[in-house]
């Protein structure tokens, strides 16, 4: 009953494969765990072998869950289930501005899926919009992944200053690095600093690697398919961190 | 196996026939072979085009079923299973009620992982061990049926229980059954037709362990430490009291082992309170039973509490660590640890000379010639006046002067303000509440009216009293044993000064409220309906002209 927000407001941080990579693990270790494919662009149910597509009474996440529970498929992990992506998803955004309680939408479409699961992951497209409200609205906790780069730190700052101005509880909010390249010197003093100045930095920085980028290919998570990677190593110390300091004990 | 959130499996038996098949099928993972036994001929099939079969290999674990000396979890319809990788609290019907991930040992609630089962458990078995009361091994095969994404969409599995699992008509115990994948119920649906097509028929999923149980010849919930004494108002009193005392000394010859074995604390604590009631009883039954063995015994039966007294305190003490911890200050904590040591040792001490004591000439001569004692046949020549009594009027005449007795000592205590008083008069308590246990059946009234609620809080104001001051006494006595020159020592005896101060606090504050207590189980209106429960039943039942 813990719902985790893999959020950025910028692409290609490494989001889904997070988001795959911890919710197996989260299964693994005995919680029930729901993925939300919320990125029009599917990747994550991609990942999974499900096919990106909802219910037709789903479509747009409204309220009312069970059109919503029954677009539902169990991936082949035990204790894993997705909420497939649909291309749909594009005009989230959208739809929810035309509805009173705007912000609370997604709240409204997710909230008895949120009873039934120990753990819920959303995968969440890069937005700073409604629909970032409504994650906001949805989640106990956000995971940013953090890219070790000049640029990523001022998307980040970006960031953290919308939080305050949406009045989000910074106790909320959790990042962790990711796609770190351990050959770059820029990204190993960016990755120092950010260790040693961030108040709420999990522990496990995600390494680039090419284990990562074929899930593509392999579609399946990284420590399934290759337990004793360091991308994998990197995963579980991720997962230990969110586990001791966001879940305690099961 | 099965996910929490995945819709119910369905199991299937075989037939005798396909029993082989099965069991080449779950050693060996042949895929082809399991199309083949599901009746894919390549023609007609159900599956041609739509689904490959691939091997998920073969898994073999060990489930142990786990439950308290006492059957507690069963009497909750609930049984712990731990299998090789995980802890699962199940119904008795095979419904899985909460899992964790499996810990290495465990023998009390509180070795157990995860929060809400380990709090769930606890609530039901206290301070009891969960004992293996039965195990099974299991082989099972799983086969994921993928769809042109290669996405499992439907699984089955084969499984094979034992040996020595059989089923009662001699054949092995072998399931299959079909794991739904949440989400394609389509895929779900086509397995089912194609298993029924192949003549594999539906069973309800048949729950192993009442059948493990049954095997091993365990019969759950047989163990109580208050038996039904089951009276009836016209026995004569002295075969009455042999019964309660036979089914007393029945508890403590079935907590005996667990004592010796050192299980958990709850067998020496069954095993006292049948021993308290058991001399509560030769007491009250002077002139009931023939005067010599009843003295004799009773001196003997002082003896064995005796000889146990020391490790029940030991246990007291250690089970309270916890709240002996929460009433220090939290830098003060840590520096418990000495004291609790010292009493660890102490429990090491007193429980070696329970187990020689149970192993003496002495206690197995007293244990067969008790025995003897209450078999043999009520001697008509006997010399107790009362032997021949019915039972309900002598019941009625010692709980009424048992209970005149517990009035008059408890307003001495109020005129004299005697403090050394308050023990004698927790005995009178509980010879009482014993009198009305063994005879609830035969006066059915007497524990009505509110009367029983209102002895049992005078029962636990009186034990807390006593309990106070048995613990403060004895840790001033530890601080007299810890060596002072220790310097984590001196520390523990702040410990101990605190607790102590802490003590007496709460003992105040008990001796206050047993002033109230009192007076509302002494009030004229309570006397008097006692005396007219008792009274009233001995008409009722009719006993009154046999007296």
């Amino acid at each position: 009953m813990t719902t985790f927000a893999i959020y950025s407001n910028k692409g290609g941080v490494g989001k889904t494969a997070a988001a795959v990579n911890l919710g197996y693990l989260s299964a693994a270790g005995g919680r029930s765990t729901l993925i939300c494919d919320l990125d029009p662009q599917a990747a994550a149910t991609f990942y999974l072998r499900v096919r990106p597509e909802l219910h037709a009474k789903a479509i747009g996440l409204h309220k009312g869950s069970a059109a919503v529970a029954d677009s539902i498929k169990g991936s082949d992990y035990t204790g894993l289930d997705i909420l497939p992506a649909d291309f749909t998803h594009r005009e989230l955004e959208i739809r929810y501005s035309r509805k009173k309680g705007s912000t609370r939408r997604l709240a409204k479409a997710l909230g008895e899926l949120q009873a039934e699961y120990d753990v819920v992951i959303l995968d969440c497209p890069p937005s700073i919009g409604l629909l970032a409200e409504n994650i906001f609205a949805v989640s106990d906790y956000l995971l940013t992944p953090l890219v070790p780069t000049t640029l990523s730190l001022r998307t980040y700052a970006q960031l953290k200053t919308f939080l305050r101005e949406q009045h989000y509880d910074s106790a909320r909010f959790y990042t962790f690095l990711s796609m770190v390249d351990r050959r770059k010197k820029m990204h190993q003093s960016i990755s120092a600093e950010v260790q040693a100045d961030e108040a709420n930095i999990l522990p496990g920085a995600i390494p680039y690697t090419s284990v990562i980028e074929q899930m593509g290919i392999r579609r399946e998570p990284v420590p399934y398919s290759d337990p004793s990677s360091p991308a994998a190593i990197a995963y579980k110390q991720l997962w230990r961190g969110i586990e001791a300091e966001l879940l305690g004990e099961m | 196996m099965q996910d929490r959130n995945a819709p119910p499996r369905r199991t299937y038996t075989p037939k005798p026939e396909q029993i082989n098949a099965l069991k080449a099928l779950l050693e060996q993972g042949d895929s082809l072979e399991l199309a083949r036994l599901l009746g894919d001929d390549g023609s007609a099939s159900l599956f041609v085009g739509r689904y490959t079969i691939r091997d998920e290999g073969m898994v073999r674990e060990t489930r142990r079923y786990f439950d308290t000396f006492a059957w507690q979890l069963h009497q909750a319809g609930l049984v712990l299973i731990k299998s090789d990788h995980k802890l699962i609290l199940e119904t008795l019907d095979g419904a899985i009620k909460k899992r964790a991930p499996s810990p290495g040992n465990f023998r009390f609630a509180s070795d157990l992982p995860a929060e809400s089962l380990r709090a769930d458990i606890e609530e039901l078995i206290g301070v009891r061990a969960l004992l293996e009361q039965a195990s099974v091994d299991m082989a099972t095969r799983r086969f994921a049926f993928l769809n042109e994404d290669e996405k499992t969409v439907v699984r089955l599995a084969v499984r094979e229980y034992g040996p020595p699992v059989t089923r009662r008509d001699g054949t092995p115990f072998l399931e299959v059954f079909i794991l739904p994948v949440r989400g394609y119920k389509e895929a779900r649906k086509t397995l089912q037709q194609q298993c029924k097509h192949a003549g594999l028929v539906k069973t309800n999923h048949t729950p192993l362990y009442p059948e493990l149980l049954a095997q091993a010849r365990r019969q759950p919930g047989r163990y109580t430490a208050k038996p039904d004494f089951d009276l009836r108002p016209d026995m004569a009193g002295e075969a009455a009291v042999r019964s309660v005392l036979r089914k007393l000394h029945d508890v403590m010859l079935t907590n005996e082992m667990g004592i010796v074995e050192d299980i958990d604390t709850e067998f020496l604590h069954d095993f006292r309170t049948a021993l308290r009631r058991t001399r509560s009883l030769l007491s009250q039954a002077k002139g009931i039973l023939p005067e010599d063995a009843r003295s004799d015994y009773q001196q003997r039966f002082r003896a064995l509490g005796k000889l146990t007294n020391d490790l029940r305190d030991m246990d007291v003490y250690l089970l309270a660590q916890e709240r002996y911890r929460a009433m220090l200050p939290t830098d003060l904590q840590p520096e418990s640890e000495p004291l609790f040591d010292y009493l660890r040792r102490q429990r090491t001490i007193a429980l070696r000379r329970v187990r020689n004591g149970l192993a003496t000439q002495r206690h197995a001569r007293l244990t067969a010639e008790w025995r003897d004692f209450l078999d043999e046949p009520v001697s008509p020549g006997s010399d107790a006046p009362q032997a021949d009594i019915p039972i309900v009027v002598l019941a009625r005449q010692r709980l009424l002067s048992q209970y005149r007795e517990l009035i008059n000592d408890g307003n001495l205590i109020l005129e004299t303000q005697d403090d050394t008083l308050m023990h004698p008069l927790r005995i009178d308590t509980k010879k009482l509440r014993y009198l009305l246990e063994f005879f609830s059946d035969i006066l059915p009234g007497a524990e009505g009216a509110g009367f029983l609620k209102q002895l049992k809080s005078l029962q636990e104001n009186l034990g807390e009293f006593n309990d106070l001051a048995v613990q403060r006494a004895y840790l001033i006595h530890v601080a007299d044993e810890l060596p002072i020159q220790k310097r984590a020592n001196r520390r523990t005896l702040v410990v101990i000064g605190v607790l102590v101060d802490q003590m007496i606090l709460r003992q105040t504050k008990v001796r206050q409220d047993f002033r109230d207590i009192f007076a509302a189980f002494a009030a004229p209106a309570t006397q008097h309906t006692v005396a007219r429960l008792l009274a009233m039943n001995g008409q009722t039942n009719g006993q009154e002209g046999k007296a």
